[in-house]
């Protein structure tokens, strides 16, 4: 078999945009292709591609520092940024910019007036967040070291609203991470389906309310079947649209997701179909139950 | 923490099947193909990844918005861990064993598509290639996935690969490419060296001032045809799904007088593509 254009390819052009007395580089590049060996451990690298997996499989073979890349507007099932949970696993920390913000292929662009939209886990340890210029971003991703970047699981939890008797709404990703103190007090939103898995968890964390994701209904509607079995307990709780909002990130839903389905004691507090999960959480802790 | 149903054991190992992404257990690691009943984000892909085990197939949950329900296919592929989804309409969410005996595959990351996962296939059958087939580990600049998918009478082809950076040596002047990546500048000198015959490539979304296209224009000078996909049609980086679930963005003047237009499936254009005659014999018109 004959050698692919990129084997064969010799010249990959990076422009230093900051250099820093640690020996720690900012490179910007039109492509992702041209990340190489001089960027090994010390560079944070911002080329205007998209982060897909693909993009990612060539980055990571020379280990950068960090990457800041261009999110081609997301795209069909998310290949835009995909590259993002790539990188991620093997612990380097990653952002993308807004397709709309910076010009694709164009690096010079992407550093100057790229406005980062995703981030993956080990950038949100570094602060890095959606809004920042991609230049504060790659500043923090060249001086703030990871922490936390070790496979396996990480918890995302905070504690958003106050309400009566000492109850709140607390967003974390999984029902997997309540505490013993939810019990009977917090309104979880979390954001794993509501299935017959889910529900089993929901039982035995017992909380005030809660809102989990309906995994996108599924099969004889399965993703939803936790509000029946929660139901019978007396337990009130509300689904995530699937449509609305991310499966597995609370704090999206927290922002834009939006209700698709209830129980009744979830109903008889007010809590009903389209309303946004923010306004269904407030109902929920405001809420007496019986 | 629930039980794990055994669903098939072997010398190398077992399938097991859990209704929950978090029942994975540390027993399974390097030995046991986990099939569980929860979505496949990079949230449950954190917990499997815990515990390596030797692959692990989940539930696409929809894909949904972003990707969310496979995103974890890529976290687990930069493990080297083997995984799939199964189509959600084939599944009983948080059932496992239900999942095992009746769900079909939909996406798969490059490690179990390198063991011989297919989409379409049924989830048992695919749970037995992970655990007995041994994946080849491969280079980033191999994973090329290149695939004929149309062929001429005169010997040319539409051949799917997922970067124009893929592009051979045969391909110049007779070939048509369908790739996955955008059309802005740093793809024209790519594009000029592999000088195929035609090429359909992604728009990137658009991108600022059309940028994601801009090569389109450039390439017209060195007598180059082409024309980009919308990037929420087909997925970047996967040159099958521009061939597959394409629908063209724009095209250059070249495509045009191939009589590619926007709108078109990418296949249409592909061909037409492959079909038009080179502009010297292009006729009096």
């Amino acid at each position: 078999m004959s050698e692919t254009l990129l084997e064969r390819e010799s010249e990959h052009p990076q422009t230093v945009v900051e250099d820093h007395p640690s020996g720690r580089r900012i490179v910007a590049l039109d492509s992702a292709r041209w990340v190489d060996e001089r960027n090994r451990d010390r560079d944070v690298v911002v080329p205007a591609s998209y982060v897909g997996v693909l993009p990612a499989r060539m980055m990571a073979v020379h280990r950068p520092r960090g990457v800041i890349g261009h999110d081609a507007c997301v795209g069909k099932d998310g290949a835009g940024i995909a590259g993002l949970w790539y990188l991620e696993a093997l612990g380097i920390p990653a952002a993308t910019a807004d397709g709309m913000s910076a010009e694709m292929g164009n690096g010079a662009d992407l550093w100057e007036h790229g406005v980062i939209s995703r981030v993956n886990y080990p950038a949100e340890r570094c602060g890095v967040a959606p809004g920042m210029a991609v230049a504060d971003a790659a500043r923090l991703l060249r001086d703030v070291d990871p922490a936390d970047v070790e496979v396996g699981n990480k918890i995302r939890r905070e504690v958003m609203e106050e309400g009566p008797q000492g109850r709140r709404i607390v967003v974390t990703d999984s029902i997997v991470w309540a505490y013993p103190e939810d019990a009977g007090r917090s309104v979880l939103v979390t954001a794993g389906h509501t299935g017959r898995s889910g529900a089993s968890f929901l039982l035995e964390a017992d909380p005030w309310g809660f809102i989990c994701h309906d995994g996108g209904m599924s099969k004889n509607r399965s993703g939803i079947t936790g509000l029946q079995t929660t139901a019978a307990h007396g337990l009130p709780g509300a689904t995530i649209d699937g449509t609305s909002s991310p499966i597995g990130d609370a704090f999206a839903a927290w922002e834009i997701g939006r209700i698709s389905a209830c129980n009744e004691p979830a109903a008889a507090l007010g809590v009903a179909v389209g309303m946004t999960v923010r306004e269904a959480a407030r109902k929920l802790l405001h809420g007496e139950r019986p | 923490m629930s039980e794990q149903a055994v669903v098939h054991e072997g010398p190398r190992g077992r399938i097991v099947a859990v209704d929950s992404a978090y029942d994975t257990r540390a027993e399974n690691r390097g030995r046991d193909v986990v099939v569980n009943a929860s979505y496949c984000g990079v949230l449950p892909a954190r917990f499997v990844a815990e515990h390596a085990p030797r692959g692990a197939i989940g539930v696409d949950c929809g894909i949904g918005p972003e990707g969310a329900g496979i995103a974890g296919l890529w976290y687990l592929e930069a493990l080297g861990i083997p995984a799939a989804t199964a189509d959600v309409d084939t599944v009983r969410l948080g059932d496992g064993v239900d999942m095992h005996a009746n769900a079909r595959i939909s996406r798969l990351n490059a490690v179990a598509e390198a063991c011989g996962v297919r989409a379409g296939m049924p989830v048992a059958e695919a749970a037995r290639l992970l655990l007995e087939v041994d994946p080849a580990p491969a280079a980033a600049a191999e994973v090329t996935r290149r695939q004929v998918v149309h062929v001429a009478p005169d010997g040319g082809q539409v051949v799917c690969t997922d970067s124009i950076a893929f592009g051979l040596e045969e391909d110049r002047g007779r070939n048509v490419l369908c790739t996955a990546g955008h059309t802005g500048r740093s793809a024209v000198p790519y594009l000029r060296r592999v000088a195929p015959k035609g090429f359909v490539c992604s728009d990137g979304g658009g991108g600022r001032d059309g940028s994601g296209m801009a090569g389109l224009a450039i390439v017209e000078a060195d007598g180059l045809a082409g024309a980009t996909v919308d990037a929420r049609s087909a997925r970047m980086g996967d040159g099958m799904s521009t061939w597959e679930d394409g629908v063209v963005s724009a095209r250059n003047a070249l495509a045009a007088r191939a009589g590619v237009e926007v709108g078109m499936t990418a296949r249409e254009a592909a061909v037409l593509l492959l079909e038009a005659r080179p502009e010297k014999e292009g006729s009096g018109a």
